[in-house]
């Protein structure tokens, strides 16, 4: 009838692992970091040689197009030395073959989704969906997130190339998983070249450099360790640039081109040399900016690409100028995330052509001609966090899902003239704003013109907490739906994207899910 | 006169103390039943089984506080204590291991037409829920349960049952050092 003292005892252990060891677990979350590696373990910066993706090659081509074959698949590489590391790459290769198009000329490109039906880890179907962004592709083409290519089918994308140079990239965009996949290697460079650009004196060849910027994190076994942090992002201890962790790259005395592309899934960086010097932006997302912007450091969220010109002309043989990284705020940073790669000063006699930046670039960038007077309307958009989704004005792709993919943020009228306001109201993070098939001009940031390396045409936005911007945008040439969204990969996932349309009554658009991926065996591209 | 009470002071208070005790295991195993009956909305629009499950245990709870009204049989007894320290060591599993037939955090999205599966990663500790303000109530309500029950109980049964407690709990904070447990 009673319990004796022992008996208590004996209870109150029990009881006490039953309340403590689940308290316990829910403050302190396991983290999938938890098996990351040592930092020890990782390669030191600068040790590494710089290497640049492989240029794709045509599978045949005819008097308009060229015809690309590739194949998403996985492969081994060796980011840590000693360990191996699964990735996914298109071909294989991480980051993909860069693809060179010149303006008018068409390019095909057929995916082949060879992944493993099962992620290794996370569980998931890596379906797919190829964006190339930048590019404006009809919407069956443009890597519509819910037009999915499962593992073993095959979808042709079709790219008109009529923009004006710039560089883009591709990368995966399929629905809820974009992340992980983009994380597993996912992503590669796309370059359009136009006359006018050849002939401006700009440095070319081996001295036009892309620079893909990722962060990555290892478990100890060498895999890749990705952790969503409670849908906040994804974020890595060990910078990659061209799938290499904090490389050195040998540089001749000269001015080189860079394309910088963060193809990170989350990580925003802020670059600068160590050596004070300013750089000279001359790209931006959208092609060559009017004139080039001279800086000493500047902002570059997920998705965007800046085009810097650095001059090594200024230093002696045997110096190191390093690219720093000052974080933006709302990253999650690591030890060595200051560092992204270092450049060697060499002696070596180089090519004295191509070695300016003209003080006119593209004066006629579409973009940047549109007035803010032939605005015929304004819209807002609101990035915002809501019972844990992420939203834009309050709606989620769960929601444009359910509506049989009908529902709409805007409706612009093909042709016309419209000003977008995109606001960040939150403290805490900050969301890459992607508008997929135009380009914009940024009128204003916060009330004040936008910052010097944003005077060109744009399709992806920075917006910092509390940050609004202010954007002019012409929809010509294009009707149909495309999507708008956070280019934070877990944002996007989760469900921080919409789509809008563009309208016209004179023209049906095609349907974004009106081209389906087929089962292989493909047949002749 | 000694202070030693007669025999039948001796049983009506022990009477009246067993009284006393079922009618905390009755009250505390109805609390615990509330708390199990409060999640089956949100478990319902989750996963069907789960809210099964909830229904069922609710309504085994009940059962077990209408069966302590009066003194309850010994496997009466046996059977509302072990399947009470079942509950707990399934609530201590779910909050701290991810039981791999249980559904992941994070797969509320619609189905993807045309996709194999539905394409959402599950990361480690995806399938290990968080302890809620329920989850407290009703662990006091069911470990206050398991010791009056086993206050009812035979000397046997309570020594066998505390034992056995005992060894869970050191085994439990053992599995929590080595790492399986959180």
């Amino acid at each position: 009838m009673t319990l004796s003292r022992r008996d208590l005892m004996k209870i109150s252990v029990f009881a006490g692992a039953a309340v403590a060891l689940p308290l316990e677990r829910s403050v302190n979350a396991l983290s999938a970091s938890a098996s990351r590696i040592a930092q020890s373990a990782l390669p030191r910066p600068f040790t590494i040689p710089f290497s640049r993706p492989p240029v794709a090659v045509p599978v045949r081509s005819d008097a308009t197009t060229d015809y690309y074959r590739m194949t998403m698949r996985p492969a081994r590489m060796e980011f840590i030395p000693g360990l191996q590391t699964e990735v996914w790459g298109y071909d294989g290769v991480v980051p993909g073959p860069t693809i060179r198009a010149r303006k008018g000329r068409k390019v095909v490109v057929r995916h082949i989704n060879d992944l493993p039906l099962v992620h290794p880890t996370l569980g998931y179907t890596p379906w797919t969906s190829v964006h190339l962004h930048g590019q404006a592709s009809l919407p069956q083409y443009d890597g519509y997130a819910s037009d999915i290519t499962n593992p073993g089918q095959f979808k042709d994308y079709h790219y008109p190339n009529w923009q004006n140079s710039r560089t883009l990239w591709y990368h995966d965009h399929g629905v809820h998983h974009t992340a992980e996949n983009v994380a597993m290697g996912l992503a590669g460079m796309y370059q359009i070249v136009d006359d006018l650009e050849l002939s401006l004196p700009l440095p070319k060849g081996e001295y036009d450099v892309p620079l893909i910027v990722g962060d990555r994190m290892f478990n100890s076994d060498g895999s890749l360790l990705i952790d969503r942090n409670d849908n906040s992002g994804v974020y890595g201890d060990v910078i990659t640039v061209n799938g290499r962790p904090w490389p050195v790259m040998k540089v001749k005395r000269r001015k080189y081109r860079f394309r910088i592309l963060n193809a990170s899934p989350s990580r925003s960086y802020k670059w600068s040399l160590d050596s004070g010097q300013s750089m000279q932006v001359i790209a931006t997302d959208a092609g060559l900016m009017p004139a080039p912007r001279s800086v000493t450091s500047f902002r570059h969220g997920v998705a965007e690409r800046y085009e810097v010109v650095i001059d090594f002309s200024k230093y002696k043989a045997g110096r190191r100028v390093v690219l720093r990284n000052t974080s933006p705020k709302n990253n999650i940073d690591f030890v060595n995330v200051d560092k992204v790669m270092a450049f060697d000063v060499v002696g070596d006699s180089f090519d004295k052509t191509n070695n300016s930046v003209p003080a006119v670039l593209n004066p006629n960038h579409p973009a940047m001609l549109v007035k803010e007077s032939d605005a015929v309307q304004t819209r807002r958009f609101d990035f915002v966090r809501e019972h844990g989704q992420w939203t834009i004005n309050g709606q989620t792709w769960d929601d444009v899902v359910r509506s049989g993919f009908t529902k709409v943020l805007a409706d612009p009228q093909s042709g016309s003239t419209e000003i977008w306001e995109l606001r960040n109201l939150s403290g805490g993070w900050h969301h890459p704003a992607h508008i997929h098939f135009i380009d914009f001009r940024v009128l204003s940031r916060n009330g004040a013109p936008p910052l010097p390396h944003e005077n060109g045409g744009k399709d992806v936005v920075f917006l910092g907490e509390n940050e609004s911007v202010r954007l002019l945008i012409n929809f010509e040439k294009g009707r149909g739906k495309y999507m708008i969204h956070c280019h934070n990969l877990v944002h996007e996932d989760h469900d921080m994207m919409g789509q809008f349309v563009i309208r016209d009554d004179a023209m049906p658009a095609d349907e974004p899910l009106s081209s389906r991926a087929i089962w292989l065996p493909d047949g002749d591209l | 006169m000694s202070g030693v009470a007669a025999p039948t002071e001796v049983r009506a208070a022990l009477v009246e103390a067993d009284g006393a005790v079922r009618a905390v295991a009755a009250g505390s195993v109805l609390v615990a039943a509330v708390a199990h009956v409060w999640v089956i909305p949100e478990h319902l629009a989750e996963w069907l089984p789960a809210a099964v499950f909830f229904v069922a245990v609710s309504a085994g709870q009940v059962a077990l506080a209408w069966l302590l009204r009066r003194s309850p049989s010994g496997a009466v007894v046996t059977a509302g204590l072990l399947g009470t320290i079942g509950l707990v060591v399934f609530y201590v599993m779910t909050r701290t291991l991810d039981l791999p037939f249980l559904p992941a955090a994070h797969q509320e999205h619609l189905p993807t037409a045309w996709g194999i599966g539905n394409g959402i990663p599950i990361f480690p500790g995806d399938r290990i829920e968080e302890v809620g303000v329920p989850d407290l109530v009703c662990l006091a309500a069911e470990l206050v349960t398991i010791s009056a029950l086993c206050a009812l109980a035979t000397p046997v049964v309570r020594r066998t049952v505390t034992s056995g407690l005992f060894a869970l709990g050191v085994a439990m904070l053992v599995l929590r050092l080595v790492g399986p447990l959180g």
